[in-house]
């Protein structure tokens, strides 16, 4: 099962999106939990801290194997690394439980609804991807390319490739036994 | 000491290799370490020392460490005094994995000290037999400064990739199994330099993700950061954001050596053209389009039966319905034709004239008769 949970107030269609692409891509269940607000804690220099809301935000009562989602719709502030200032669409603890994105990198730049919700939802299966312990992917057309490449933006496909897909299903058995 | 023994056994492998690729030098065996390091010194004398055994096994490596001569660091092997309880170590294809402790185990009714460790991803057990330790490649987390130099090479320009696949499976296959974070990233550089070109094969794609996985989780490690992070610094590297300004140094570099191999290849193409004898299908395209084409030289009668019908009467020079130029592009232009290759093309003309002459000839045999 994988939770939804908004962390200030979104489109019902942009949450509808997210839900559906989850639930094609995985094959779990994947509904609208609640919403609950930022905790103080996630904002640094006036930004906010993909990380820290990763961790800091509210829990929830989950099984062993669910998967819960935040969505924010402001940007994270960028991740210091050894290689540069890292563009920040989201942040996923690896192979575990917490994951959260902003809708405002990926929406910007597009009036309409249906297509931000394509683009949204996109970045929440490449997110939720990485807690079923996913790498980013060669194939640019699958979900787990790397989120900032310009087909991943562009793209009219919100899916995830064979060995991808195949992955995913076999880390989930694994979860399950 | 297990960097030694790895060296060693390349070394043993390679000597075969080489002679059979034909590098052979006469009194001077490629057993000889000192000579390899010297061959390969020639070709580039900016390797690290340490580097050389990769460099020989194909001239991707060759490619790949040309880029990366920033003097990759060799990780640190571990030595059995290093070795304490909760130290993290790294087991080569397994990933980073913390010491618990030793077990001393019966097994067919000897007994034998076993190392044993947890796997930090998903807590697999990982038992060593304490006299293997020094041969399987357990080494060190590495330090940030050898993550520095290979985020360098990880941004650094990709060669051409090695299309044999026996080669490419072999050296990678080596490099899993060395263990060092050099070896895995150079791995996971060569395979995604690939994938650019054309979809991995299965096999292919799973070495690449293993690669990944293990550079990610070293990366994550020695930086003291979250997987997230390791995987996006990776890939910030590998493939930089559209637009920045590592982005655009990469696009010109890349656009740079496609016109070198495009005018290479022309190159080629003008020499073929050049020599006599040689046609090549659409080479008329090469030609200067401003210059007049050759004007037709009539061309006189050869023989009286060539030139006189059946009825003894002189026959009209034979019209072209269309100029030699034109109905060269229209062949071209016609699928079968292009796909043919011209020897087979001018042996099948050859023999339809053949069979007209002799159906020609075949009634006035008769007649003569």
């Amino acid at each position: 099962m994988i939770h939804v949970v908004t962390l200030e107030p979104h489109e019902p269609e942009l949450v509808d999106a997210v839900r559906r692409a989850l639930f094609s891509g995985f094959g779990v269940g994947a509904e609208l939990t609640g919403q609950f607000s930022i905790p103080e804690s996630a904002i640094v220099d006036g930004g906010l801290d993909a990380e820290k809301l990763a961790f800091a935000a509210e829990s929830l009562k989950t099984f062993a194997d669910d998967k819960v989602l935040y969505l924010v719709k402001r940007p994270f502030r960028p991740r210091a690394s050894p290689a540069g200032l890292l563009p920040t669409h989201g942040f996923a603890d690896y192979g575990k439980e917490r994951a959260v994105i902003s809708a405002a990198l990926v929406t910007q730049g597009y009036p309409t609804i249906e297509a931000q919700a394509q683009r949204l939802a996109k970045l929440a299966l490449h997110t939720v991807g990485h807690l079923f312990d996913l790498h980013h992917c060669v194939d640019l057309r699958c979900a787990m390319a790397v989120p900032w490449g310009m087909v991943f933006l562009q793209g009219q496909t919100v899916e995830l490739c064979s060995f991808c897909r195949d992955k995913s299903e076999r880390r989930m058995k694994n979860l399950v036994v | 000491m297990a960097q030694q023994d790895t060296r060693q056994r390349r070394l043993a492998g390679l000597g075969g290799r080489l002679v059979e690729q034909g590098f052979e030098r006469p009194g001077a065996p490629w057993k000889d370490e000192g000579l390899h390091f010297q061959s390969v010194v020639e070709i580039d004398p900016s390797f690290a020392a340490d580097r050389w055994a990769t460099a020989l096994v194909d001239p991707l490596s060759l490619a790949m460490l040309r880029e990366s001569a920033v003097n990759l660091p060799p990780t640190a092997a571990i030595r059995e005094n290093d070795l304490q309880v909760g130290q993290r170590v790294v087991y080569p294809n397994q990933g980073v994995c913390r010491i618990t402790g030793v077990e001393v185990k019966e097994i067919g009714g000897l007994k034998a000290e076993f190392l044993t460790m947890k796997r930090e991803e998903d807590g697999a057990t990982v038992m060593v037999p304490r006299s293997k330790l020094s041969s399987i490649g357990l080494r060190h987390v590495a330090q940030p400064d050898e993550i520095q130099a290979i985020l360098k090479f990880l941004e650094a320009e990709s060669g051409d990739p090695e299309l044999d696949w026996k080669v490419r499976h072999r050296t990678h296959t080596d490099k899993m199994t060395d263990g060092s974070l050099t070896g895995t990233a150079e791995v996971l550089k060569a395979l995604h330099g690939l994938s650019e070109r054309r979809p991995l094969p299965q096999k292919e794609r799973e070495l690449y993700d293993s690669a990944r996985h293990l550079v990610v989780n070293e990366f994550a490690v020695a930086l003291g950061v979250s997987r997230a992070t390791g995987e996006d610094t990776v890939d910030f590297c590998l493939t930089p954001p559209a637009g920045s300004p590592r982005a655009q140094l990469k696009a010109r570099l890349k656009a740079e050596r496609e016109a070198a191999a495009e005018s290479a290849l022309l190159d080629d193409l003008e020499d073929l053209v050049d020599v006599p004898g040689v046609a090549i299908e659409g080479a008329e395209l090469l030609e200067d389009p401003t210059e007049e084409p050759p004007k037709p030289v009539a061309q006189p009668p050869k023989g009286l039966k060539a030139s006189r019908d059946a009825k003894g009467k002189p026959k009209p020079p034979a019209k072209s319905p269309v100029p030699p130029r034109k109905a060269a592009a229209k062949k071209a232009a016609r699928p079968k034709a292009a796909g043919k290759p011209k020897a087979v093309a001018k042996s099948k003309a050859k023999s339809k004239d053949t069979r007209s002459k002799a159906a020609k000839a075949a009634p006035a045999k008769r007649k003569a008769k």
